[in-house]
């Protein structure tokens, strides 16, 4: 045996072994789109329920500012005691439908100075001279 | 990520996974899909400074490891996985013992081996990787790569011969 054969064989012996542990491995082998999809769904599953936690708590947070904006007593209530005892949830609601209600008051009802702008225009009949 | 090249290196990924797993199949396959979860949601990234290859190895020894670090007293016994690794076979009765003893005794010769070792071993004659790329997976010099890989040739040569492995 030459020195060649001598240096190659435990290379040889070591090789045919881990090939054939490598052919039998390779038939256990789950297959690849299972393993694919498996590793996808969780992913969808947690963006789901992100997203789902995230829009829940951005809604709490959202009625979370309203309501402290909408119960935190104003600079001159602070000092004195309430004059008429009234609910906080009745007091927020007060408190964001009134302004609601001018806001939308003013935004569909012509302005007066209009209105008398087309009376001077064109004044009524009768009665005025 | 093209799915195809990763779908081709499925089979041999999967027996990097195992042998990062100390053979044990069930492990192997959560380490495979967490590595492929990984791939999916962006968390590793190919770069193309390697193969794809030796990237996909390189992140299925990690994943492998933070798996070990959760389950640090199976990974201290390998003789147990060595008795849960002989797969189901196709063939008659007779072969299929044969083939099973066979793979028993070079899972154990493996089992002797250090984990370095034993890395390398796989990487290159299972693998059939170059010492640069054994090393790269790895994460150590082509040196020290090196000075593992003949040992451990050395070293797994003998065990195998002395457990009767056929040449």
């Amino acid at each position: 045996m030459s020195q060649d054969d001598d240096r190659s064989a435990p290379d040889a012996r070591v090789r045919r072994a881990m090939h054939a542990l490598r052919d039998g491995d390779r038939q256990q082998a789950p297959p690849f789109d299972a393993m694919w999809r498996g590793a996808a769904a969780p992913r969808a599953k947690r963006r789901a329920t992100f997203s789902l936690a995230s829009a829940a708590a951005g809604v709490a947070a959202a009625a979370a500012i309203t309501m402290h904006f909408a119960t935190r007593p104003s600079m001159h209530q602070a000092a004195a005691p309430p004059a008429l005892s009234v609910a906080p949830t009745t007091r927020a609601l007060a408190r964001v439908l009134i302004p609601t209600e001018l806001a939308l008051e003013f935004l569909l009802e012509p302005p007066r100075s209009s209105v008398a702008l087309s009376f001077d225009d064109d004044p009524p009949r009768g009665g005025f001279r | 990520m093209p799915r195809e090249a990763l779908a081709s290196l499925h089979e041999a990924a999967y027996g990097w996974a195992l042998a990062c797993a100390g053979r044990r199949s069930s492990d192997a396959t959560d380490i495979l899909q967490d590595t492929y979860e990984r791939i999916l949601s962006g968390r590793a990234r190919f770069e193309g400074r390697s193969t794809l290859k030796t990237w996909l190895f390189g992140i299925i020894r990690l994943v492998a490891r933070e798996h070990a670090r959760r389950r640090v007293v199976q990974w201290l016994f390998p003789e147990r996985a060595a008795q849960s690794a002989v797969p189901p076979s196709a063939a008659s009765p007779e072969s299929a013992a044969a083939a099973a003893e066979q793979r028993r005794r070079i899972v154990a010769a493996l089992a002797e081996l250090s984990p370095r070792q034993r890395e390398v071993v796989h990487l290159v004659f299972y693998e059939d990787l170059t010492l640069e790329e054994a090393a790269l997976v790895m994460g150590v010099s082509v040196g020290s790569a090196r000075v593992h890989y003949d040992r451990g040739k050395r070293e797994m040569a003998i065990l195998l011969e002395r457990r009767g492995f056929e040449r």
